[in-house]
């Protein structure tokens, strides 16, 4: 019996899509910008997704409470995931910030 | 995001283990009742063969089967037609009841499944942490 990989590659595949997206390295904060402010706007999503169905939920209306708990824990994960990405940006700027010049 | 695709799937498993529950629960519940005169037998829950490639899920059908009917002689019932007979469905109530089982314990493997990935990815997200 073989197992197939998870579609072996697309990591690095899509790892290599987003450098080649962002460019030149001379826009590279900017590009750096938008991917946050992206990333952001998902996360926004995700949590009004899990909120639009906690409140269906509460209102009586026929979700399955798999389906619920399911969007709840996706955005659960996404937003430790950006407070994560938060805190190496605050830590990487606060050890510039201490550097003696 | 290639995570919600694994997400997908374990959703859709719990999806069907639940619709396979409930369509057994159901068979359980009408096992003793009379049918209409056209109307068809026990719930069967079906799924086609997924993709070829991870995550592309199976379609899914409920149907009645129309072949899985009892006629019974019972004139005194008043569901009976003109000749007296009650048409009732053909089930296995032993069949039925491991569905149930089967059908559960699948819904907590998912369960179990899609635990262990968001722990991962939590865990993921601990790398270079100073805790």
């Amino acid at each position: 019996m073989t197992i197939d990989p998870i579609n072996s590659g697309t990591l690095a595949h899509g790892v290599a899509k987003d450098a080649a997206a962002a460019g030149p390295a001379t826009n590279s904060a900017q590009a750096f910008g938008e991917l946050l402010h992206g990333s952001l706007a998902e996360l926004g999503d995700r949590l009004n997704a899990a909120d639009g169905a906690l409140q269906a939920y509460a209102a009586g209306e026929p979700i399955a409470v798999h389906d619920l708990v399911i969007a709840m824990e996706q955005a659960r994960v996404s937003l430790q995931f950006a407070v994560e990405v938060r805190n190496k940006a605050v830590e990487a700027y606060q050890e510039l910030m201490r550097m003696q010049v | 995001m290639e995570l919600d695709k694994i997400f997908a799937a374990n959703r859709f498993g719990m999806a069907f283990e639940r619709m396979r529950l409930e369509a057994a629960a159901n068979n359980v519940a009408t096992a003793n009742q009379p049918l209409g005169p056209d109307g068809g037998g026990p719930l069967r829950v079906s799924a086609s063969a997924g993709g070829s490639r991870f995550a592309e899920l199976a379609r899914v059908s409920v149907q009645r089967d129309a072949d899985a009917v009892r006629v019974v002689h019972d004139p005194g019932n008043p569901a009976a037609d003109a000749a007296g007979d009650v048409r009732l469905p053909r089930l296995e109530l032993a069949d039925e009841m491991s569905t149930l089982v089967s059908a559960g314990r699948a819904y907590e493997a998912n369960v179990k499944a899609l635990g262990a990935l968001r722990d991962m990815m939590l865990r993921a997200l601990e790398i270079g942490g100073n805790k």
